[in-house]
């Protein structure tokens, strides 16, 4: 009776596990639910002492102004960041300790959820939501548009994602999460293996901020395509964008197949089906080949943006039109490509014949060379260049030394003789965290310090920023050079003890040192927001120009932090930075003589709306449901959030107008400002 | 300002379907499928021609629905969607054939009956 009211919530061991566990999991789980319930104490507390319920409502939780939008992401983004961080300083403590006889601290079932944790979080809630909060903050502003393509969908994406992610953390408290590695690989994620509510959480969060990231690949695709003012073609976009582009481009190809992937397994998991079983016909390598037709182009869907921001930091800060900017767009595209047809060298080790890892070893190292180009072209920016040596600069050209490490060690890995060597090695899992640590969290850092003025309308400390690029640098160094050692040792990856004849421990050791100076830069990073933060009035951080660092895109060209409207009259681009040209030229933004006075119109813009916040908070309560096996909730929230849908699609109020004397006003407001400021 | 055809949006490129076109593409699509339920069902064909014979037929349903449905067409204002459409179609073909290639090849070195699978 209970159970079909509460499905599997009745049971207590399913629910409760780490109950049944020895007493140190206990205080490792209670020591992480006392931290939850104090900040929650701390952020619900101070929303209300200081009366800002219906502010949140009105100005963030309903808004579908990307800026607003692009802000949610970050934080979102920031605090998963923390979680996923203290994820992998718990496995190198585990690692550093279990050695002999000694098992470290942490038992065998509560290390396979951290590991599978880590690599799930940094990748979907980490890298992906970032990398939308650029998308949102950037994309609209550097081709003039006032808003994305599809505003509603936009906030629903960002609603999805955090159904998502808060499923990933109520799996700490409230049963288990998966076992089975981030990619959940069956057979063992099968229900014969994988009894647990674990996988389902897996399968429920990545389903659920998948679909919304799919349809934020849609909706930056069409507003690139579509959107851009007039005289921006497509090869006057600044690259950033064409970056986006191509990324929301994989993105759309790409997810539905991940989508798949998980509903096949879902399939079996739930209705004793068998595509990836053992038996019955089930084919496991199936999983693994479709798997990583998501995957691969996954890792490129990150990285393509972090090229678009080095290219914009390098070119803004060497005082230089980009070097080869057609190569640079035609690299990206290459590269887009290039990375649909490489899968395969992700399972090198199934059983393939030399015929296939042949073909998907020599495709893979062909990557390098439109790579190669891109790298060549940043260091050609910079030769002869007046450079000024800010943080960002300082991100790009660590990102240089370690990305360039980081792939050349993957052209030694795409030989599958090495490979088949290095499989499943630590030497692979230093490979991967080489190029998305040096490659796209570099990257992301370097494009948070540079456009931070343009949307909070200040600067970040560069001294705290510098110091905690070098903590970066050395502790990634110091973290991962070992780690390319014991792989050449054999160490396996996600190894949860071993023997002290192997002599691994010493390394582990210095690995886990890396980890400590890389929390120093963290500890860095969150100093320099709060300073700043501190600081932002002061004259050295603020930014009243828009323009901090006499950039060369469009978005420099209008107030920090922009008003909601964006752009009070349409931009007119002609030529590849155009804001420059406007400078240098002493044009308006519309191209034309300064003394030509603007003429502003009535602007169309979105109404907000909460639909997105409630399918939200549907998809989660439907995706919890289905976890616990509450088949009538599960029922009850799907209907409603269609209702929710065709609800709203018999909403016509969806838009307005803000009148031209309104944008005037608000303008010349600005203008005052500035004149007051004494510029 | 965007002029508006009855089902073309000049501003866009979007196409809108017409009362019409959804009717006559809904009408075109029963219509294939029954004739495929009657080959296979009443005009006994051998079954190698069933096969092709209901290959083009699904083949024909997804032309009739891609132009009456997803509003595909040569229109020069479409170039986008004509042009989204087909990369789609070449990296499904690509990840189709890859699969079919590396599946095969793996059941092969490994002695597995693919029929089996």
């Amino acid at each position: 009776m209970l159970e079909t009211i509460i499905g599997k919530l009745s049971n207590p061991q399913e629910v409760f596990p780490y109950m049944y566990e020895p007493l140190s999991q206990q205080l490792i789980i209670f020591s992480m639910l006392g931290f939850i319930v104090l900040a929650g104490i701390a952020v619900v507390g101070g929303i209300t002492y200081f009366k800002k319920w219906a502010y949140l409502w009105r100005e963030w939780i309903v808004t579908v102004d990307h800026k607003r939008i692009g802000a949610m992401y970050l934080i979102v983004a920031f605090v998963m960041l923390f979680r996923g961080f203290v994820d992998a300083v718990m496995m190198r403590t585990q690692q550093a300790l279990s050695s002999g006889d000694s098992y470290g601290y942490l038992v065998p079932q509560h290390f396979d959820q951290v590991f599978t944790a880590h690599g799930v979080i940094m990748i979907f809630f980490v890298a992906m939501p970032l990398m939308f909060a650029f998308f949102n903050w950037v994309v609209p502003l550097q081709i003039g548009a006032r808003d994305v393509a599809f505003p509603v969908l936009n906030s629903l994406s960002f609603w999805l994602f955090v159904a998502g992610a808060l499923l990933a953390n109520v799996s700490l408290l409230i049963g288990d999460f998966s076992h089975a590695g981030w990619l959940a690989y069956p057979p063992f994620s099968e229900i014969a293996y994988s009894p647990t509510v674990g996988t389902d959480y897996y399968i429920w969060a990545v389903q659920i901020s998948g679909i919304g990231s799919l349809m934020s690949g849609i909706n930056f695709f069409v507003t690139i395509l579509k959107m851009r003012c007039p005289g921006m073609t497509l090869m006057r976009m600044p690259i950033f964008t064409w970056t986006a582009l191509c990324s929301s481009i994989l993105i759309m190809i790409i997810f539905p197949v991940l989508t798949v992937a998980l509903a096949l397994l879902g399939f079996d998991r739930y209705m004793d089906m068998h595509f990836f079983t053992t038996n019955f016909g089930g084919d496991q390598m199936m999983y693994v080949n479709l798997v990583w037709i998501w995957g691969h182009p996954e890792v490129y869907v990150l990285v393509l943006p972090a090229f678009g921001i080095y290219s914009e930091v390098v070119a803004t800060f060497s005082r230089k039109p980009l070097f080869g900017y057609a190569t640079m767009v035609w690299a990206t595209a290459v590269i887009t490509i290039l990375s649909f047809l490489v899968w395969a060298h992700h399972f090198f080790t199934m059983g393939a014949g030399a015929d296939v890892n042949a073909v998907f070893g020599i495709l893979t190292m062909i990557i390098s060379i439109p790579t190669g180009v891109k790298i060549f072209n940043w260091l050609f920016t910079m030769y002869r260049g007046r450079i000024t040596f800010t943080s960002p600069m300082y991100w790009l050209m660590g990102f240089f030394i370690t990305f360039t490490i980081g792939g050349m060690t993957g052209v030694m890995l795409a030989v599958p003789g090495i490979d088949f060597q290095a499989h499943n090695s630590t030497f692979l899992v230093a490979h991967f965290h080489n190029t998305i640590i040096g490659g796209v969290v570099f990257g992301y850092f370097a494009g948070i310090t540079y456009w931070f003025p343009k949307i909070f309308g200040f600067k970040l400390n560069e001294r705290l920023g510098k110091c905690a690029f070098w903590c970066w640098l050395v502790g990634f160094f110091v973290a991962f050079v070992p780690v390319y050692i014991l792989g050449g040792m054999g160490m396996t990856r996600r190894l949860y003890h071993y023997d002290a004849s192997t002599g691994y421990q010493p390394y582990l050791i210095v690995a886990g040192i890396g980890a400590a100076i890389i929390a120093l830069g963290v500890v860095f990073q969150v100093l320099q927001i709060i300073i700043s933060i501190k600081n932002k009035n002061k004259k050295e951080y603020r930014d009243l120009t828009g323009d901090p660092w006499d950039g060369r895109t469009l978005e420099w060209a209008i107030a920090s932090p922009p008003p909601f409207y964006n752009f009070a009259v349409d931009p007119v681009v002609k030529g590849i930075d155009a804001f420059w040209e406007q400078k240098e030229k002493g044009f308006n933004i519309q191209s034309n003589p300064k003394s030509e006075k603007l003429h502003y119109q009535d602007i169309h813009m979105p109404r907000n709306t909460a639909v997105g916040f409630v399918v939200g908070i549907l998809a989660f309560i439907f995706s919890f449901a289905m976890i616990w096996h509450i088949w009538w909730l599960g029922i009850i929230s799907l209907v409603a959030t269609i209702g929710t849908l065709v609800i709203r699609s018999f909403n016509y109020d969806t838009d307005y107008y803000l009148k031209a004397d309104e944008v005037e006003r608000i303008e010349m407001q600005h203008q005052q400002e500035l004149a007051r400021a004494g510029l | 300002m965007a002029k508006k055809y009855d089902h073309f949006d000049t501003d866009t490129g979007a196409l809108y379907g017409t009362r019409k076109s959804y009717i006559k593409g809904f009408i075109l699509s029963i219509l294939l499928t029954l004739f495929s339920f009657y080959l296979v069902g009443m005009s006994g064909l051998p079954q190698s021609t069933l096969y092709v014979a209901v290959g083009v037929l699904a083949l024909v349903q997804l032309f009739v629905q891609l132009v009456f449905f997803l509003h595909l067409s040569f229109h020069s204002k479409t170039t986008w969607n004509l042009l989204s459409f087909a990369f789609t179609a070449v990296m499904v073909f690509i990840f189709v054939v890859g699969t079919m290639w590396i599946m095969y090849n793996l059941y092969e070195n490994m002695g597995m009956n693919a029929m089996a699978m």
